[in-house]
């Protein structure tokens, strides 16, 4: 029975720890979320919503989602190589040849926006109008724009927290 | 001991499933047609929302407010007025959208991906979704004071974008009370209709393509 006991304890405490390691982002983490409205355009058309960051060690974790909700890129910045990997993609952007194309200028983005050093590049024209950030891939000719939303922190980051 | 822990065994793996009470294949229809028959007589709805998106990867969440609008038979005005600002204006089959950098007109008839969105958008709010039964796979639940109505996509343009959709429709009015949408990453996108006044003359002006 003692043994039986302990084995069902320790299979509970690896149930947790494994549900733990699945979280992108831990629930203590006292980060603020970064968010931003962002318009991403690609000649005549254009994607628009929420950009939103968060650090979680050497690692920065940020969704696109445009108004409705709906998710578009899930990313996960590596600082320490200083490379994005694609979470999860929308399927109109899912191809193999935007990839890698979404992939560097993510990095691009977040380095900007997270004040981290990053390479200037002829392939780039970065600027900024006011509040408002622009990133302008010139050889694809894509356009980023990111505005901070300015919003009240609230004093306790808990799992889940209103922006 | 042996008894306290096979009691707690059982609780955990056989104690019944909480939230609503599913119904028989009857009641379903029964609601749905109700719910159809209520929605034929909505000429007109105007309310507030706010709208909660959860992000399981950044464990946090993300709160928007706005103002709604729906005219029959084709006519809906979606407008976010915090902490963004956005409209999405649908009229006929022409779909107009509006931030504060960027005016967008697009002819749905010529754009498949935005044809099936304003579609969903409109059964949605309507309740038509429901006789929908080539789009969604539809299951209805008592929720005691709402009857919940589970929306399983059939469509692939729809399922690479969403798991399920849930619809909560007021059982005192029959009129959409909330929305929930779960995605394929584990996020989910909760709205909430507050202040609904239905059949109430509607401004033509709230759904002009133009700003």
């Amino acid at each position: 029975m003692k043994r039986f006991l302990a084995l069902l304890g320790s299979l509970l405490c690896l149930c947790l720890w494994s549900a733990k390691a699945q979280e992108g982002v831990a629930s203590s983490e006292p980060n603020p979320l970064r968010p931003y409205t962002f318009q991403i355009e690609m000649g005549q058309s254009a994607l628009s919503g929420v950009w939103l960051m968060r650090e979680a060690g050497d690692t920065i974790y940020g969704s696109l989602i445009n108004e409705f909700g709906v998710s578009a890129i899930d990313f996960a910045y590596a600082k320490r190589t200083e490379r994005v990997k694609l979470l999860s993609v929308v399927r109109f952007l899912d191809k193999w040849y935007i990839r890698p194309t979404l992939k560097k200028d993510i990095a691009l983005c977040v380095q900007l926006l997270c004040d981290l050093p990053h390479k200037t590049s002829a392939r780039y024209q970065l600027s900024q109008e006011g509040d408002t950030w622009v990133v302008k891939n010139l050889r694809r000719r894509i356009h980023y724009s990111f505005t901070p939303i300015l919003s009240t922190p609230s004093p306790h980051d808990t799992t889940e927290q209103s922006l | 001991m042996k008894r306290i822990f096979i009691a707690l065994l059982w609780a955990v793996c056989v104690a019944p499933v909480w939230g609503g009470t599913p119904l028989t294949a009857q009641q379903k229809q029964e609601v749905i047609r109700n719910i159809n028959r209520a929605a034929a007589e909505v000429k007109s709805i105007g309310c507030s929302f706010s709208q909660t998106k959860h992000l399981s990867l950044l464990n946090n969440q993300l709160e928007a407010k706005g103002k709604f609008y729906y005219k029959q038979p084709d006519k809906l005005r979606w407008e976010y007025t915090s902490p963004y600002q956005y409209l999405f204006i649908l009229n006929g089959s022409k779909v107009y959208t509006a931030n504060n950098t960027r005016q967008d007109v697009i002819d749905t008839n010529s754009n498949k991906v935005f044809k099936e969105i304003a579609r969903m958008m409109l059964n949605s709010v309507t309740g038509k979704a429901l006789s929908s039964s080539s789009d969604f796979e539809i299951d209805v639940v008592d929720e005691q004071t709402k009857w919940q109505v589970l929306l399983t996509p059939k469509k692939k343009e729809v399922k690479s974008f969403f798991s399920k959709i849930e619809l909560y429709f007021s059982k005192s009015t029959l009129v959409i009370a909330e929305i929930s949408i779960y995605e394929k990453n584990k996020n989910r996108t909760h709205m909430s209709f507050h202040q609904i006044a239905t059949n109430q003359p509607l401004d033509e002006t709230l759904f002009s393509l133009t700003r």
